[in-house]
């Protein structure tokens, strides 16, 4: 077989099928356009402003890397004018967390970034090895989930940076949509598609400028450009039903690989009947600026894998709530929905009331999103969850002392 | 009956410049007519765990499968799981009979998509890399 050409160049050899499109592109071209994109997704979302200082969640793994790369290209082709730094968190892992920071460190210096590393230990008085000696390692990925939320603001707010980017991919938000989906629970699917999360009120967003990227493309970027990356998965973490979402993801993109793309855009169209919610496909395609959901609701998750755990089923329930309480009215069932939708016409968003398990609409306590007594982290709840866990933590190991 | 050799030989140091190997017979001191192809794999985003955590080997392998047909890649999937996989989860790198979802192939840095996959005849010098989308960091 003779080797196709590039459809960009014409004259290089292709050495990538694009996923997306199909398209045989070479090595740098390919490399090109995978920056462009990310920087198409960063323009035209709005991502950054001149000057802001700006954290990189890093892991050590092939997203941030990647993240941390094309971020550091973009900045200076496109003079951004961002101060980039890399954040990591040290879980208190060994085997695993100890030696990813390794690549870190490495790519500190291959990438002139500085880094900070933020603890469990430090912040929680808790390594997550000593949280699973105490618990097990059932229900331990709540534990670290919960955590490393808080834990990437704190070293945020350390740094006086107010913007935490994460490496979460196309394939990553394919995957919760698809979990969301599986599980019912549209609200925090509508959440987990928006590339901003945070509002007004946290003090720290969260963006994924790789949100568009597939993973294929992630690694061939890291491996067409040497990056020094780390994998392995956590040594602690198997969890069944991501890992069955994620297998079905990549069997469909191996049948249809638009399907990844096409999951993340219906997601997004599915975040726009949820009540309070908006998010964008690209906000190239329409003025939407509200791409903004509860940072509550952004979980940092185990490496590449966004929301793992389901810990802040509280919070995000709260927040449902008051929601729901404002759209009451608007609540309908689907058969007089479809009726008003056709009557309406289209453009006009429908909202669709959420259930709770039994099926029944939610009942109505208003509870105000305020800061924990404790730590002073956004909490709807007196006491946030982290310190809760903290609590029952602390109880046991007193009973082990004794 | 010609003798066959079908143990995998494989150097983990150096990579053998001379692509076909003569493999000598066990007895007699002649020659197999067997070439042995020597090929290199690469494996990369946590598939090295898999290979007795060794990102490169080098590996000798039939030149032609058991239907006396040219070595494909597809073979050589199927040699690596028999012969060079230490770990006993060969369900983490084929599935089905195909190499598992996520798991990217690249001949000669290009992807194995643009090159027949599995149809893809192996040829003297070859590397193949096997890298896993599938973990985390």
């Amino acid at each position: 077989m003779a080797p196709a050409l590039c459809a960009n160049c014409m004259t290089e050899r292709a050495v990538i099928k694009r996923p997306k499109n199909h398209a045989k592109l070479c090595k740098a071209c390919f490399i090109t356009v995978f920056e462009d994109e990310v920087h198409h997704t960063i323009t035209s979302s709005q991502l950054f402003y001149p000057g802001e200082k700006v954290a990189i969640g890093a892991s050590g793994g092939k997203d941030s890397t990647v993240l941390a790369s094309v971020l550091k290209t973009l900045n200076e082709r496109h003079g951004y004018g961002l101060e980039l730094v890399l954040l990591s968190i040290d879980e208190g892992i060994k085997g695993y967390r100890d030696d990813s920071l390794e690549t870190v460190k490495r790519n500190a210096v291959q990438y002139d970034m500085p880094l900070k590393v933020v603890g469990y230990d430090e912040l929680y008085g808790w390594t997550m090895d000593q949280v699973v000696e105490t618990i097990g390692k059932k229900g331990n990925c709540t534990y670290c989930g919960v955590f490393r939320r808080q834990a990437l603001d704190r070293g945020a707010k350390m740094l006086g940076i107010k913007h935490v980017v994460t490496g979460h991919n196309a394939d990553d938000v394919a995957e919760t949509v698809l979990m969301n989906l599986l599980r019912g629970d549209l609200a925090r699917l509508s959440r987990s598609t928006s590339i901003v999360t945070g509002d007004s009120r946290s003090e720290v967003k969260r963006s994924k400028p790789l949100k568009y990227s597939y993973e294929k493309e992630i690694v061939l970027y890291a491996h067409h450009k040497k990056l020094d990356y780390f994998s392995t998965e956590c040594i602690y973490s198997p969890e069944a039903f991501r890992g069955s979402a994620r297998g079905l993801i990549k069997q469909l993109e191996r049948v249809r690989p638009t399907a990844i793309l096409d999951i993340v855009r219906s997601g997004e169209d599915m975040a726009r009947l949820v009540p309070g919610e908006s998010s964008s496909s690209c906000a190239c395609r329409g003025q939407n600026t509200g791409a903004f959901a509860s940072a509550e609701d952004d979980i940092g998750g185990c490496g590449s894998q966004n929301g793992r755990t389901a810990g802040n089923e509280m919070a995000v329930m709260d927040k449902q709530l008051r929601d729901n309480e404002a759209h009451e009215g608007l609540e309908t069932d689907v058969a007089k929905t479809m009726a008003e939708s056709k009557q309406r016409g289209h453009g006009q968003q429908v909202k669709l009331g959420l259930r709770s398990e039994n099926g029944a609409p939610h009942g109505v306590t208003r509870q105000i999103l305020g800061n924990c007594k404790r730590c002073g982290y956004m909490s709807s709840q007196e006491i946030c969850q982290a310190c809760m866990l903290l609590e029952g933590l602390n109880k046991n190991r007193a009973k082990i002392q004794i | 009956m010609p003798h066959r050799s079908r143990s995998p030989s494989i150097s983990r140091e150096s990579i053998s410049t001379f692509p076909f190997q003569r493999q000598p017979c066990c007895k007699g001191g002649s020659f197999c007519h067997i070439s042995q192809l020597t090929w290199h794999a690469a494996f990369r985003g946590g598939l090295e765990m898999l290979f007795d955590n060794q990102r490169r080997h080098s590996v000798s392998l039939p030149a032609v499968n058991d239907d006396g047909k040219p070595a494909t890649v597809g073979f050589l999937i199927d040699y690596l799981c028999k012969n060079l996989m230490k770990d006993p989860r060969v369900d983490l790198f084929v599935l089905d009979k195909h190499i598992r979802p996520g798991i990217l192939v690249l001949i000669n840095d290009a992807d194995w998509e643009l090159e027949g996959e599995e149809a893809y005849v192996i040829q003297p010098h070859d590397n193949i890399l096997f890298v896993s989308t599938l973990h985390g960091g």
